[in-house]
């Protein structure tokens, strides 16, 4: 075997000329189209760093067993939908009856483990769809009275879902959730969730109807977001007689009479109630701000940047006496919906506006059958349709407010209370803006920016290579092989 | 500069002989339902036993450990680890050989494999009908007619 020697001044200076023209040809073969087209694939309207998410659960259960093993709390919904659109391609969006994203992912996951043969695949549960673009862009499962759908494209994803008839007339079937996240064709992002029940029943309690919670922010690239709010806490209806509701307190209520919930109302079924171990309460609504603080309250802090928005929602806490377990806390909370949304603009001209996205390119979840939501168009998109169940609420909400809903025959919004009560929750008025702003001046590495990165990262490790096969060369004048 | 091409070619696994190449190749003869029924036992026995063991005893532990009694649990925890693992290890040498034994019987796939597909047909041409297609149960037929075919034994 013969040494290696070090090259040649000629061959050396061919060596780096070559490498010189692959790093130019490399450069210009894929920094060139990625710097050209800074949209991003799938056909996502925008060169934003953006990510939408929403949800709605329209009830969600908590069991607290505190003699329980190991797990204390458990949690339970009993249908309800998600959304979640991104900058980095992600458009997925699933529903379910009952939805439990974890169960409903086992299957795949037992697939897994049991993959070359071990197991016998196990088939999908029924009762969750699931929707990602591109890959399975729709997800359906109706049956009378029952429709789980899920749909994602490129520009926006909605999971949706409609439970029980809906009567002739009605905005909604009796049980409803849905969620949309959108990338509008100006740039801006939309998170939109709605749930809902229009009758829910606590044994020989008390009826609680027409309960619904929308919640809309929409980003856009520049200025304040804006907020939508409506919240319709629905009716309570006395309907029995059981331990703790004397007669006096049913005369006052009135017997199978919808009562607007309300914090008087609350107050006085509460007095009731307490004796059967059962309580009502407002949960009020929470803001998250981008600097990771959270506070509650009817409108966001002016001095920070709205991330998300958790809806306000109505609680019911009741106490179970079960034999083996003693006492079972067991929590209803109704009509919770959650919205997220960031918007940042990126390198260069932070927007790429594109022709308005015609309203027809939005998924619309159709259905065959009649108990689908009433389809709304959402008053802050002029451009997308929404498959969005309609509110019970004649609710007109203002752009960049947090809008009070007015009252409806069956449904009442609490107002703000000056009662002060730490659980309310308050409905705005027009005249408290969401004057929090986004800085313009925020800019960030676009999406497109990743290839640059990559082609440069390439050219470094392929010069590092190249000095350490030089340098290696030379490692054999120390290794005794030359004088 | 031999033992350096040596060490090269063992780092890039030149002169590694394979597990694969070294032991014959595993036989895929398999018997209609009983095969793959051992198949299945062999993997609770193999991850199933061993997975349920540390389960439980991380259960009990979390128990014991309230207790304040978690020193003297200690070593009784190592040795039901230990056991469990000791009669997964049998049960699977056991189950083998049962596998092994059962891929002689392989002439009786002539006569299961035609109903297992035609019952596999059947699931999922059910699941895929219209007016079941898009029911909830529509895809969880239709996969379980998939789930069936883990049952076939092995062709020709």
């Amino acid at each position: 075997m013969t040494n290696a020697g070090p090259l040649p001044r000629g061959s050396r200076k061919k060596v780096f000329m070559l490498i010189s023209a692959i790093a130019v040809a490399v450069t210009a073969l894929l920094a060139g189209p990625a710097l050209a087209d800074t949209s991003i694939s799938g056909g996502l309207p925008s060169s934003n760093n953006f990510n939408v998410a929403a949800e709605g659960d329209a009830m969600e259960i908590t069991i607290t067993d505190p003699s329980a093993p190991l797990i204390q709390a458990y949690s339970a919904s009993p249908y309800g939908a998600s959304a979640t659109l991104s900058s980095l391609g992600e458009s997925l969006a699933d529903a379910g009856a009952p939805y439990a994203p974890v169960i409903y992912g086992l299957p795949p996951l037992v697939n897994g483990l049991g993959s070359g043969g071990q197991l016998p695949t196990l088939p999908p549960l029924p009762g969750y769809v699931s929707s990602s673009y591109p890959a399975q862009p729709t997800g359906q499962e109706v049956i009378d009275g029952y429709d789980v759908a899920a749909t994602s494209s490129g520009t926006t994803s909605v999971g949706q879902v409609s439970l029980g008839a809906q009567a002739p007339g009605a905005a909604n079937p009796t049980m409803f959730a849905s969620a949309q996240t959108t990338v509008n064709g100006d740039g801006s992002v939309t998170a939109t969730a709605v749930a809902g029940a229009d009758a829910v029943n606590f044994g020989q309690l008390f009826d609680i109807g027409n309960v619904s919670s929308t919640e809309t922010m929409t980003v856009p690239t520049s200025g304040p977001p804006s907020l939508k709010t409506t919240v319709d806490l629905g009716t309570i209806s006395v309907v029995g007689v059981k331990t703790g509701l004397t007669l006096d307190g049913l005369n006052v209520l009135g017997i199978n009479t919808p009562i607007a919930v309300s914090n008087p109302v609350l107050a006085s079924l509460n007095s009731l109630l307490a004796p059967s171990g059962v309580s009502l309460s407002l949960l009020p609504q929470m803001f998250s701000y981008t600097d990771g603080t959270t506070g509650t309250g009817s409108t966001p802090d002016p001095d920070k940047t709205l991330q998300g928005v958790t809806s306000g929602a109505l609680q019911v806490a009741m106490q179970e006496n079960v034999p083996s377990q003693g006492l079972v806390d067991v929590t209803y909370v109704l009509g919770r919906v959650y919205v997220s949304a960031t918007d940042v603009a990126g390198l260069g001209s932070g927007v790429a506006p594109v022709p308005s996205t015609p309203s027809s390119t939005a998924p619309a979840v159709s259905s065959g059958s009649a108990t689908v939501p009433a389809a709304v168009t959402s008053s802050s998109q002029s451009n997308s349709s929404t498959a969005i169940p309609a509110t019970g609420g004649a609710t007109t909400p203002v752009a960049s407010t947090a809008s009070a809903p007015s009252n409806a025959s069956q449904s009442v919004a609490v107002a703000p209370s000056t009662a002060g009560a730490p659980s309310q929750l308050g409905a705005p008025s027009a005249s408290t803006p969401l004057t929090e702003t986004r800085s313009a001046a925020i800019k960030g590495p676009s999406n497109a920016s990743i290839y640059l990165i990559l082609v440069l990262g390439a050219i470094v490790i392929f010069a590092a290579s190249q000095l350490v096969r030089l340098l290696a060369v030379r490692s054999t004048f120390f290794l005794g092989h030359h004088p | 500069m031999v033992l350096s091409a040596a060490a090269v070619a063992v780092s890039t696994g030149y002169l590694i002989p394979t597990a694969a190449s070294a032991s014959p190749p595993p036989s895929d003869q398999s018997t209609a339902v009983v095969t793959p029924l051992l198949t299945l036992f062999e993997f609770g026995d193999s991850v199933g036993l061993p997975e349920g063991c540390q389960t439980a005893l991380t259960a009990v532990s979390a128990v014991v450990a309230q207790a304040d009694a978690s020193k003297q649990f200690s070593p009784l925890a190592a040795e039901i680890g230990s056991q469990c693992q000791s009669v997964a290890n049998e049960g699977s040498t056991y189950i083998e050989q049962q596998i092994s034994a059962s891929q002689s019987a392989s002439a009786l796939n002539a006569l299961l494999n035609p109903g297992i597909t035609d019952g596999s047909n059947l699931l999922t041409n059910l699941g895929n009908a219209p007016g079941i297609q898009d029911t909830p149960v529509g895809p969880t037929i239709a996969g379980l007619g998939q789930s069936v075919t883990f049952f076939s034994g092995s062709q020709g």
